[in-house]
């Protein structure tokens, strides 16, 4: 990476619910251009809560900084402008075509500089579609896609803004094994022109291979955070998920976790 | 796609807004002509709806006992000097208030319906379900009934003036029993139809009270009629809708994009609560306006969207236009089938607008299923 732009820093952020704090006081080093963040975690720890709280969705304390712009408690246009979110599913029920999600993603705030002419509009909906390889179901209607197409057709509306940030929900989650190989290549290929992609993941395998970076959390804190090979170890996947694991290079040399069985203290 | 290194957030932008035109394949610039296509015929199909809302608003002044035929009804309503006498005032104080009417309540109720279907995403919502009706009908016995009513207002306007201040009362107390809950929309359908039965629990309370003449009365507002259409009727509807109708229009991408879930919304920077409540606000102000002036009017709010969904999708810079005139359509019809229906007599329209409406919903739900 020779083209670098902002890091996103994350400082003493809080995120919940009024009354029910989820994440609290949490801070990450800073997040670069061009990496790939997976957020991880077992259920129920506040995975997606921190990233609804990056994406401003939720009431937080605290400072989201991407450079010297001040991303929390700013003008919901700003923020928008600069992050993209991807939620975990897509509605089923409404009528519209995946090129036309595309193009109100575009279309909201007639101020947005992408905004500008119609046909630019198209044109730039029509290109995501294309890169994300489902340009030929750009006039089918979202309820006839199967649950991978819909997720791409997600993955277009988060991107085709052309957001700095890019969050990402359990892209994977509804996906088969080619497709979650293809999501994650295109997230991949966003973060090498300089996106900083933060992404909430199940699946420690997925999240080893495709991933710069792991953040675990436990119970609203950070627990670990590093690069993959140092963050997965048996101890750590005892203390967080409760299993007895293996953590193995493959003949490939990709880090393989292989679940034993429930560890001591989970089985207890 | 490659980025430029950039000093602040702020110039990044503007390295992106100068981005090189997007190159497409050619089966992309091919999807683009479609749906170019597309857009023109979504057009058309609002075009057609005019029109035949136009054709309704004909037909309907040409209907009625006293059978004027098209030729002497376009002459009355022209001034033509071979206009008689009764045929202009059959035209001008029956039948254009009445046809009219019909027009503009379709258009406030159905464009009410879409707009509430859409911020509560909910296929059941609109004005009757959301309890906007029995709210109405509460008021209107008020006045009715018991003769309470607003001090200010002239006499042909109290059981109007008391159906306009419950029904849009009504929704205003929705809107507060929303913002107490984090639930969001689903809870308020749940309000809503818990206004319906609290409604009309209350209603049948002042029913239980009234004289047997005071309760013939309000049985017959309570079915909806065109009947009491005047021109300061028509004069007040039209200025709430040509007032929210701008507004609707302004908010078409937003409610678009609010299709694709509240948070996806969010994120591209629209403040959801806001369109939510300005989005409320006018479905109620014209939801009420219509209904204190005819009365109760079920399932036009809820099938003039839902048809417009099937013609045209939900673009709401297409889908809104087309649930209004769909709205004026249906109305336009039922009220023309209610001088129709029963040879001599008008029915009230609120009973046909059910009548029909019914099977037609049923219909509309087994096809979708079918789809």
């Amino acid at each position: 990476m020779t083209e670098l732009g902002l890091a996103l820093t994350v400082e003493d952020i809080s995120v919940g619910y009024p009354g029910r704090p989820v994440v609290e006081r949490l801070t990450l080093a800073p997040l670069q251009p061009g990496s790939v963040t997976a957020i991880v975690g077992p259920n129920a720890v506040g995975k997606s809560t921190l990233l609804r709280g990056l994406a401003g969705l939720l009431p937080m304390t605290g400072s989201i900084r991407l450079g010297r712009t001040e991303l929390a408690g700013a003008d919901r246009t700003l923020r928008a402008r600069h992050v993209g979110f991807m939620p975990q599913t897509l509605p089923t029920g409404a009528r519209l075509s995946a090129l036309e999600a595309a193009i109100a993603a575009l279309s909201v705030n007639p101020m947005d500089a992408v905004g500008a002419a119609r046909s630019a509009v198209r044109r730039r909906a029509m290109e995501v579609l294309e890169r994300l390889g489902i340009g030929a179901l750009a006039l089918e209607p979202l309820v006839a896609l199967s649950g991978g197409q819909r997720q791409l057709v997600g993955l277009a509306q988060a991107i085709v803004r052309n957001p700095s940030v890019l969050l990402l929900d359990e892209p994977t989650s509804a996906l088969d094994l080619r497709h979650q190989v293809r999501v994650m290549q295109v997230v991949r290929s966003l973060a090498e022109e300089g996106v900083i992609v933060v992404t909430v993941l199940h699946d420690l395998a997925l999240a080893a291979r495709w991933a710069d970076r792991l953040v675990v959390l436990c119970n609203g804190a950070l627990v670990a955070d590093g690069d993959p090979r140092a963050v997965l170890t048996p101890r750590l996947l005892a203390e967080v998920y409760g299993v007895a694991a293996r953590v193995e290079l493959c003949s490939a040399g990709r880090l393989q976790v292989i679940v034993d069985g429930l560890d001591a203290i989970g089985s207890a | 796609m490659r980025r430029m290194p950039v000093e602040s957030a702020s110039a990044d932008r503007g390295a992106r807004a100068e981005r090189p035109p997007v190159k497409l394949s050619d089966a992309g610039e091919q999807v683009l002509g479609l749906y170019a296509a597309q857009l023109r015929r979504r057009a058309l199909i609002v075009a057609a709806l005019l029109a035949l809302a136009l054709a309704g608003l004909l037909l309907d002044m040409t209907t009625g006992p006293s059978g004027l035929p098209l030729a002497e009804t376009w002459a009355a309503l022209i001034g033509a000097p071979e206009a008689s006498r009764g045929a202009q005032v059959i035209v001008w104080h029956v039948r254009l208030p009445v046809a009219l009417m019909a027009i503009l309540v379709g258009v406030a109720l159905s464009l009410a319906g879409a707009e509430m279907q859409t911020i509560l995403d909910n296929p059941l919502a609109s004005p009757f379900t959301l309890g906007v009706s029995a709210a109405a009908a509460f008021g209107a016995s008020l006045s009715i009934v018991l003769g309470l009513s607003l001090p200010f207002l002239p006499p042909g306007l109290t059981i109007a003036g008391n159906a306009f201040l419950f029904a849009f009362g009504s929704v205003l107390l929705l809107q507060a029993m929303a913002r107490r809950s984090e639930e969001g929309p689903t809870v308020l359908v749940l309000f809503g139809i818990a206004l319906v039965f609290t409604f009309n629990a209350l209603l049948a309370l002042v029913q239980f009270l009234g004289s047997a003449e005071s309760l013939q009365e309000l049985a017959f507002w309570s079915m909806g009629s065109l009947a009491r259409a005047n021109w300061a009727a028509i004069g007040i509807l039209t200025a709430v809708i040509v007032l929210t109708l701008p507004f609707s229009m302004a908010s078409a991408w937003r409610m678009t994009a609010l299709r694709l879930g509240w948070e996806r919304a969010a994120s591209y920077g629209i403040d959801v609560a806001r369109l939510r409540f300005y989005s409320l606000l006018r479905s109620s102000l014209l939801a009420a306006t219509a209904v204190a002036f005819v009365g109760t009017i079920g399932f036009v709010g809820l099938v003039g969207p839902h048809i417009a969904r099937m013609l045209i999708g939900e673009d709401h810079r297409f889908f809104l236009p087309a649930s209004a005139l769909t709205g004026a359509v249906v109305m336009s019809f039922a009220s023309i089938a209610s001088k129709l229906l029963v040879t001599g007599a008008v029915l009230p329209v609120g009973i046909v607008t059910s009548i029909v409406g019914l099977p037609l919903f049923f219909f509309l739900i087994m096809r979708r299923r079918r789809t």
